[in-house]
């Protein structure tokens, strides 16, 4: 009897363990299936040492090759746009550029996202210890840096969303303030 | 003097020698003992030796390539990681223009005087909205951390206008040039020569110990290429040393059956190049490379008299005797080499002054050796040697008409040239032409290094200096602006004047003023009361710091940038401002000649090098056409008597022209290695005639000039052919010239220089 039980009880633990992997999986299909699109957004930077709550609005692209653009409409015009390892920021004073190779901890937080929309889950799992939850349609991965030089910048950044889309993205900075973005579709 | 006083005086003098050099020995290889100490513009000499031993020289261009771009750039960070940590060794690593510490740097403190900034409410408000959009593009928090002390990036500003203009691109981080990433590396500015050998040898070992895979890394710059070309040098003499020998070996074991006169031979020559680097030593306090390479090379001819001595000594005949009969034709011939020498003396350039003396003093103690000591060593000793015939004389008419054949055909090739000779100094260079290419390209894509336009200012006193400089620069300011120029780099944007600094403190607000500003300045946008206070400190604090002086540089990271264009020398402050870009040289020299400030202090380093060897090669061809007409005079003075020495002359100086036809055929300029290693030829070219024209006047019998004659000129001729293969153009310089004037002389002595066929010697 007490044999049948420890049976009943890894059979439910390793069926319980493949089912999470199958969903995980599912979740980041869904994502890089519909990752190519233009959105609205919404960024709210909580207030820092030097700002008060800043609220950022415009709309974003993916590409297929994982290159985002972002172009901001308020508090001022300007655009953000990555492709590959360079950051480049174009307003009306021209364009600056920076290597995100030069600056592994920015290039940690962008590349989560990048990852994710591109699928790339083992590319996650290798900087990030993930945890997720489900509720219905919707789902909400956490990740977490490994490398500790990451987690003195950042301690998290969480995704949410339903299906393939991402609706929320909060960042969680070690120093207290966070970065909140809300994705709209466009409106027509 | 008996033999044993003889051998015994050498022997001392030997020994002191190969002593004194164990201990005093300075071989050096500073380039400027080859430019001309007699240049009547002091400014051109610094110009020039900036061009040679500039802050560039200590420079490693460093191109790693054969890899992905992910692992190049992987390659190339670690790398520099690496290198950073031997600051003894290397000044500055550099692989990209970005930075993230700024605010590390000495100068940063000195922003405010070093470049404009402006305070007032508009221009601060376009600088915090500017900081916002960083703040909400994503910028990293360094930056942003930075911005707080300098929203208005004056100091980036700063550095932008004082870094090299690279065209490189930006992968991963990291320059890259096509397919290879690039760096830069400084090598202490105090190394000398091994301990740049070194640091080379450290890189190479760096990369090794990171590079898993088989990525290849490729240096370059002057101190590389001067490392390669010592071992390019040195693997050359290398050979052809081996490749001498085994000639030689053969030629004694199977002409003159003796491995004993090859010994007196090498000695004979050894002991030349010993007594010739003593007393060079002794009299200019140090060798230089080229000199003592060179001279080591020309005192070939040296061999040539033991083996005069050799060929004319029998079984019959002793080698007393021998040096007896030959001693005239010997005398003259060594005469005639140091005659051609001599014409290097007093031409203004230090190294060829050397090379000359070095030359001479061989020479000499070659003469002394083979006629007092080489006939003692031989005492008793028979020779038995395969016999060399006379050749077919030649009746007076065919002589005449092929003496005018060979010197007028090649005057007239040589005349209808144009651009005959090569000025470019970088013939100084013993660089291959590919790693000069290599060089050539990577300064280019970093901008570092070019010297084409300078236009240098000089004072005994620095702000003097500085203040010209801008005052030059404000003209070029004008070039640029009408788009005759792209760019400048002076010092005036990297260390302002006193003036200037004096008013940009001037300009700046106090504290209560930049405080209000700022309030009004960030009115509507997001930033705390406060957010800006160590951006007001850093103004107020800047007002109670002394001015900034040249010297507070020796701790940033501009150092090596401002010691580039701004040095002290003799007692002066030179200040090199640097034009790029130019759009069109002709308009550029039009604006230049309206100037009187550009005017006055504009330099074309490369048009003032030139000048300088053009007017040494015009020099030295008129003391070498001179030093023939001298001979030639001599010449005809002792045909008074004889009159078959008229035809001594003609070889040499028809050796002396094809040689030099030969190179223009090949589509080379002549240059001042082709006219130095002419003087090898003269010295061969007499010596040949001369025992040619002392020949036995009957066809057919043995000779014992033409076997010695014959001798010297096969081992020449071998060796220096070997050398003209070398991937060292000036050591190719001298194969192929020496080379063509050799077999030149020696088939044209054979024929016009010996005995005219009479209807005497006929029968």
């Amino acid at each position: 009897m007490r044999r049948t039980s420890l049976s009943m009880l890894l059979v439910i633990f390793f069926s319980g363990n493949s089912y999470s992997v199958l969903d995980i999986d599912n979740v980041f299909k869904m994502i890089a299936k519909n990752s190519v699109k233009t959105l609205e957004f919404v960024e709210t930077h909580s207030e820092t040492l030097f700002t008060e709550e800043v609220t950022v609005t415009g709309r974003v692209s993916f590409s297929a090759n994982g290159s985002m653009s972002k172009y901001i409409e308020t508090p001022s015009r300007s655009e953000v746009h990555i492709v590959g390892d360079t950051l480049s920021l174009i307003d009306n004073k021209g364009v600056r550029s920076v290597s995100l190779d030069n600056y592994p901890i920015l290039s940690s937080s962008i590349n989560a996202v990048k990852w994710i929309l591109l699928g790339e889950k083992n590319k996650i799992s290798n900087n990030y210890s993930i945890n997720y939850s489900l509720k219905g349609d919707y789902w909400t991965i956490n990740l977490k840096p490994i490398k500790k030089q990451e987690l003195l910048q950042v301690l998290s950044i969480s995704i949410q969303g339903k299906d393939g889309n991402i609706d929320l993205i909060t960042l969680l900075k070690a120093n207290g303030s966070s970065v909140k973005t809300i994705f709209n579709s466009l409106k027509k | 003097m008996t033999s044993i006083y003889k051998n015994i005086l050498f022997f001392v003098a030997v020994t002191i020698s190969a002593l004194y050099l164990h201990d005093n020995l300075i071989v050096v290889s500073n380039i400027e003992q080859f430019m001309p100490s007699n240049i009547q513009d002091k400014n051109v000499k610094i110009l020039i030796n900036q061009s040679q031993k500039g802050s560039f020289a200590n420079t490693i261009l460093v191109q790693i390539s054969d890899s992905n771009e992910r692992e190049l750039s992987k390659l190339s960070r670690e790398l520099k990681l690496n290198l950073e940590k031997k600051a003894n060794i290397f000044d500055s690593v550099v692989n990209s223009l970005e930075r993230d510490n700024f605010e590390d740097d000495i100068l940063f403190k000195y922003r405010y005087l070093l470049h404009d900034s402006n305070f007032d409410i508009e221009s601060l408000h376009v600088s915090f909205n500017q900081f916002l959009n960083s703040f909400t593009g994503n910028a990293p928090s360094e930056f942003i951390d930075y911005l707080l002390s300098d929203p208005q990036r004056v100091f980036i500003d700063y550095l932008s206008l004082n870094q090299p203009k690279a065209s490189v691109m930006m992968k991963n981080g990291v320059w890259f040039l096509e397919d290879s990433a690039l760096l830069m590396v400084k090598i202490n500015r105090k190394s000398d020569l091994s301990q740049k050998d070194v640091a080379i040898s450290i890189i190479k070992k760096e990369f090794t110990s990171i590079n898993p895979n088989n990525a290849k890394l490729l240096l370059s710059g002057p101190s590389v290429v001067a490392t390669e070309s010592r071992i390019n040098i040195k693997n050359t003499i290398q050979y052809v040393s081996v490749a001498l020998s085994v000639v030689m070996f053969f030629v004694f074991v199977f002409v003159y059956r003796s491995p004993y006169l090859l010994i007196l031979a090498a000695g004979t020559l050894l002991t030349a190049i010993l007594i010739a680097m003593t007393l060079t030593q002794l009299i200019f306090s140090q060798i230089h490379g080229i000199a003592l390479a060179f001279g080591i090379t020309t005192l070939g001819v040296c061999l040539d008299y033991p083996l005069h001595i050799f060929s004319n000594t029998s079984a019959t005949i002793s080698a007393k005797t021998a040096v007896k009969k030959i001693f005239t034709p010997l005398k003259i011939g060594v005469l005639t080499s140091i005659l051609a020498y001599s014409s290097l003396l007093g031409t203004g350039f230090d190294g060829f002054t050397q090379l000359a003396v070095f030359s001479i003093i061989g020479l000499l103690s070659a003469f002394i050796v083979s006629i007092y000591l080489v006939p003692e060593w031989m005492q008793g000793y028979k020779i038995n040697k395969r016999e060399v015939l006379t050749g077919r004389l030649l009746p007076l008419m065919p002589k005449i008409l092929i003496s005018l054949l060979i010197v007028l055909l090649p005057v007239s090739y040589l005349s209808y040239q144009d651009g005959l000779f090569d000025v470019d100094i970088s013939q100084l260079n013993p660089a291959s032409a590919e790693s000069k290419k290599v060089d050539s390209k990577l300064r280019s894509a970093l901008g570092v290094g070019e010297i084409g336009h300078i236009f240098l200012i000089s004072n005994q006193n620095l702000d003097i200096t500085l203040k010209k400089s801008h005052e030059v620069e404000q003209e070029l300011t004008k070039l640029v602006d009408k788009n005759i120029i792209k760019d400048f780099t002076g010092v005036s944007s990297l260390l302002p004047s006193k003036k200037m600094q004096e008013q940009r403190l001037e300009g700046l607000p106090s504290k209560q003023t930049l405080q209000n500003n700022i309030t009004l300045a960030i009115s509507g946008l997001p930033f705390k009361k406060g957010a800006f206070d160590d951006f007001v400190s850093d103004v107020e604090n800047v007002k109670t710091m002394p001015l900034l002086v040249q010297k507070d540089f020796e701790m940033s990271f501009m150092k090596n940038k401002l010691q580039s264009i701004l040095f002290h020398q003799d007692d002066n402050w030179y200040s090199l401002i640097r034009v790029s870009g130019i759009k069109d040289v002709s308009l550029f020299n039009k604006k230049v000649d309206s100037s009187n400030i550009l005017k006055n202090t504009y330099y074309s380093v490369t048009v003032e090098a030139s000048n300088i060897m053009g007017a040494y090669l015009k020099e030295t061809w008129f003391r070498l056409i001179t030093m023939l007409a001298l001979i030639f005079i001599a010449v005809l003075w002792f045909a008074r008597t004889n009159k078959r020495r008229i035809w001594i002359f003609i070889p040499v100086i028809s050796g002396v022209l094809i040689s030099l036809s030969f190179q223009v055929f090949l589509g080379n300029s002549i240059n001042i290695f082709h006219l130095l290693s002419l003087l090898l030829v003269v010295g061969l070219g007499f010596d040949y005639s001369l025992f040619f024209n002392y020949e036995s006047t009957k066809s057919g019998v043995p000779s014992n000039s033409a076997h010695a004659v014959t001798i010297s000129a096969i081992t020449t001729i071998i060796t220096f052919a070997i050398l003209s293969f070398s991937d060292v153009s000036i050591l190719s310089s001298i194969g192929q010239i020496v080379v063509v004037g050799v077999l030149s002389c020696f088939v044209i002595s054979k024929f016009i220089s010996t005995p005219t066929l009479t209807s005497v010697n006929r029968i």
